[in-house]
């Protein structure tokens, strides 16, 4: 397979720009997918997702599975001989993933957009809801036994949702208008 | 006594060659050193490329000349800690088992060298946790017992210490190519049933004949290079799972091993740091000396007026390299005292 | 005993699944002077789905948290939640770049004037302090007898590192957690996983990642010889007890315990009391691993 790189090649600046990342930095080392949580998932490893910023391969990337594998583990990015904050750029590629991506939903995306979605109304995540809420959308039920053993050990919680105070609900409708801006400066 | 004579801080191989040329000129030389022998690092390596001289028969050799020169006054077990320029002269107090001494000299060259990075600052790879984890310099100290013990995988593991600029580590410490080589080359010899990668971000064999050398591990001896560097150790089954990328394969590759050899980096020497500021010299970014611009000196190894510096001290170097500085660093003395103090008595 | 009060954020977990973890830090914390006040209305950190597919919110989660923290009088926050201190961390460092602070000062709709000065600590920080740790050791009633543990930090316990000391290495051989478990006698051995990631962000939304993580976690804690793993970060807990748990029928059952319920024991607490009759695996002859200090 033949790459083609494009004349204009705007990927890496745009990239590096909303994570305050030097991707010329990297020394293409493997650190980075030697030791990263996710690598047996992913098409391509952290580094190789930088050499396709590199090259402008912005339809391979976001459509990959390889960014949505990542853990955020900081593992990868601890260990970059080149300080090169590999999490950060992992969360920058699935924003824009997010909004271009042919990618429209997997089960990653499902689960953020039902977490943050519990985050926004309550102000804290419910573990109980939002597995209730996860099932509904398709996702398998915990093990019976699993939860039996939870409920006579009095591990699930059967409070009702957290009420956030005004200040939280506004400073939500503000982030909803605003929309985002990366990680970078 | 030696009131006219030039001092050399260090005995390690650069500072015995210093010694050597400068007493060949007739000139008194106190040769100083912290150690209890000659030799400093040099004197515990093995076989050195790219002629597998051992490193204690070069130390032995040069002790052997110093020796047999009654020019040359070698104190043991003597630290140097002051060291002040005074009318043309340098004072150095000494410290030898606690007494301090002072001494008045012409001219003088550090030859401090260098310190070992300290392995265990890669929790990853389990240095002082997980045995069968060794550095490169551990291999050099017990080389004989590593080459007996029978090993089915060994995996060499490179930059340790280099170019990594989390650690605060961002330079090349240049040598740790050609040594872990070296050692890949003998324990094949020694072994030849056994398997031995090198893993490594690049190849920097840029010594004489260096390339040939690299070359003749892995054709002749068939040591097994993969660029990628190492992830983490994992003790496993007993043995010592290897995590890396293949970035030429661009898969994560796993291997077990019975040997781990970190090739850790040259780091600058405690000591330099204290003497060259109290002469007025500076330190680089890294801490090793910083050199005067080529056009400015009359000698390259020259620091400030009269005092000179050779080998490790200044920058990462191979043994050869130390010998040609302090060398170089003799002719600099020599050439200052006759220009500036007259022909030796 | 000198008390002081520190900010505490609980995170969401520490009222869910991981309530034990919440119930054994304040009793220890309590034992040793130290109360703790959560922030009013403390929200969400924002981990790990804010930072991954919404920035602005998860700028906008943690520049509040960290400003309730300050608006009520601390310069310093401590969080047991792994998850939580990482990202609340991130959040931190971000903030000290004024454009951000701005931005974030929008959102949030306050000020935001000295929020870049809260720092973010994990609770073994907090309790590893040297007058703290102390003085657990001289409250503790019991001492571990036999008791063979691998601590387990998990990830982001100990990430982003900030470490600007060179000589240490905080991330891949953290030392508080064994440092504080082995002065109360327990057996702590050193093993190869104390920082590496249990999968934890995908239990729910990708568990066959998460289960290659857990499963070889759960290996070499038992290739050690740990009779017990003890973690200080809720997603590991519940992670590696959901997996053990599946695994039932063919592994070696091991008690998954948060480190503070362990600290709880020594100082005289039982085992209602720590909450340990709550965990997955509960049979394990506590009792037995305990002598009179």
């Amino acid at each position: 397979m033949t790459m083609v790189i494009t004349g204009n090649s705007t990927l890496q600046t745009e990239v590096e720009d909303l994570c305050d990342v030097n991707m010329d930095a990297c020394i293409q080392c493997g650190t980075c997918t030697g030791g990263c949580s996710g690598i047996e998932l992913m098409e391509y490893g952290p580094r190789q997702i930088i050499q396709l910023i590199k090259l402008n391969q912005r339809k391979i990337l976001l459509d990959s599975r390889a960014i949505w594998m990542c853990v955020s583990c900081h593992i990868c990015e601890d260990r970059c001989p080149a300080k090169i904050k590999t999490t950060s750029l992992m969360d920058t590629l699935r924003e824009m993933a997010c909004v271009e991506s042919t990618t429209k939903s997997n089960e990653q995306i499902q689960f953020h957009k039902l977490y943050i979605k519990q985050v926004k109304a309550f102000g804290r995540s419910h573990e109980s809801m939002l597995t209730m809420a996860l099932t509904l959308k398709g996702t398998p039920l915990p093990p019976l036994k699993l939860m039996k053993d939870l409920i006579t050990r009095m591990r699930v919680d059967i409070k009702p949702p957290h009420r956030p105070d005004k200040s939280y609900r506004l400073a939500i409708k503000r982030v909803e208008k605003g929309g985002s801006k990366g990680h970078g400066k | 006594m030696l009131n006219e004579g030039v001092l050399v801080i260090g005995g390690g191989v650069a500072g015995m060659q210093a010694a050597i040329d400068i007493a060949a000129s007739g000139r008194e030389v106190a040769l100083v050193d912290k150690d209890k022998s000659l030799g400093g690092h040099v004197k515990e390596y093995g076989a050195l490329f790219p002629d597998l001289t051992v490193g204690s028969t070069l130390v032995k050799q040069k002790a052997q000349i110093i020796k047999e020169n009654s020019k040359i006054t070698v104190m043991l077990g003597t630290e140097v800690d002051k060291l002040q320029q005074a009318d043309g002269t340098i004072i150095a107090s000494f410290l030898s088992s606690g007494n301090p001494k002072e001494q008045i000299f012409t001219a003088a060259v550090i030859a401090t060298g260098f310190d070992n990075f300290n392995g265990k600052k890669y929790g990853e790879y389990g240095y002082g946790r997980y045995p069968g984890v060794i550095t490169g310099i551990d291999f050099e100290h017990q080389e004989e017992a590593i080459l007996k013990r029978p090993i089915k995988t060994a995996v060499f593991i490179k930059c340790v210490g280099s170019r990594d600029r989390s650690k605060g580590m961002p330079y090349c410490s240049k040598i740790c190519c050609m040594y872990t080589a070296k050692q890949a080359l003998e324990l094949k010899k020694a072994q030849p049933k056994a398997q031995v990668y090198v893993f490594y971000m690049d190849i920097r064999s840029n010594f004489k004949n260096g390339e040939e050398f690299v070359r003749g591990a892995m054709e002749n001896q068939h040591v097994k290079y993969i660029r990628g560097r190492v992830g983490k150790v994992i003790p496993t089954n007993g043995r010592l799972l290897i995590r890396a990328e293949d970035t030429l394969m661009g898969v994560p590759l796993e291997l077990e091993a019975d040997l781990v050899v970190l090739a850790t980096a040259m780091v600058p020497s405690q000591s330099t740091n204290s003497l060259v500021s109290q002469v007025g010299g500076k330190l680089d970014t890294n801490g090793f000396i910083l050199p005067i611009p080529m056009a400015e000196s009359e000698n390259p190894m020259s620091l400030t007026k009269g005092i000179f510096y050779a080998g490790a001290c200044g920058f990462p170097c191979d043994v050869k390299d130390a010998l040609n500085q302090g060398s170089a660093a003799a002719a600099g003395v020599l050439g200052y005292l006759q220009s500036n103090r007259g022909a030796a008595k | 005993m000198a008390s002081k009060t520190v900010s505490y954020f609980p995170g969401c977990s520490l009222h869910g699944l991981a309530k034990p973890f919440d119930t054994s830090t304040r009793l220890v914390c309590g034992k040793v002077g130290i109360n703790l006040q959560e922030p009013n209305d403390w929200n969400c950190c924002g981990a790990t789905s804010a930072h991954s597919i919404d920035h602005s919110l998860n700028l906008t989660l943690g520049a509040r948290n960290l400003h309730l923290v300050g608006k009520s009088g601390f310069n310093t926050v401590t969080a047991p939640c792994a998850a939580c201190y990482s990202n609340l961390k991130r959040s931190s460092l971000e903030l000290q770049d004024p454009q951000k602070r701005q931005l974030a000062s929008q959102l949030v709709g306050e000020s935001l004037a000295g929020v870049q000065a809260v720092s973010v600590i994990h609770i073994l920080e907090l309790l590893s302090d040297l007058s703290i740790s102390k003085s657990i050791k001289q409250s503790s009633k019991y001492r571990f007898t036999d008791l063979k543990v691998v601590c387990y930090y998990g990830c982001l316990t100990v990430r982003p590192n900030s470490e600007s000391d060179p000589e240490s290495d905080s991330s891949e051989n953290p030392q508080s957690m064994d440092n504080l478990l082995g002065a109360l006698g327990a057996d702590v051995r050193d093993w190869s996983h104390k920082s590496e990631c249990c999968g934890g962000s995908h239990s729910l939304c990708g568990p066959d990642l998460a289960n290659l993580r857990t499963d070889e976690v759960l290996r070499q804690a038992i290739a050690s010889g740990a009779d017990v793993i003890a973690v200080a970060c809720p997603l590991c807990h519940s992670n590696l007890e959901f997996r053990l748990h599946a695994l039932q029928a063919k592994g070696k059952q091991i008690p998954v315990v948060f480190f503070t319920q362990l600290i709880g024991l020594a100082l005289g607490y039982t085992v209602k009391e720590v909450g340990l009759h709550k965990m997955l695996v509960n049979s394990f002859p506590w009792r037995e691993k305990l002598t009179l200090a």
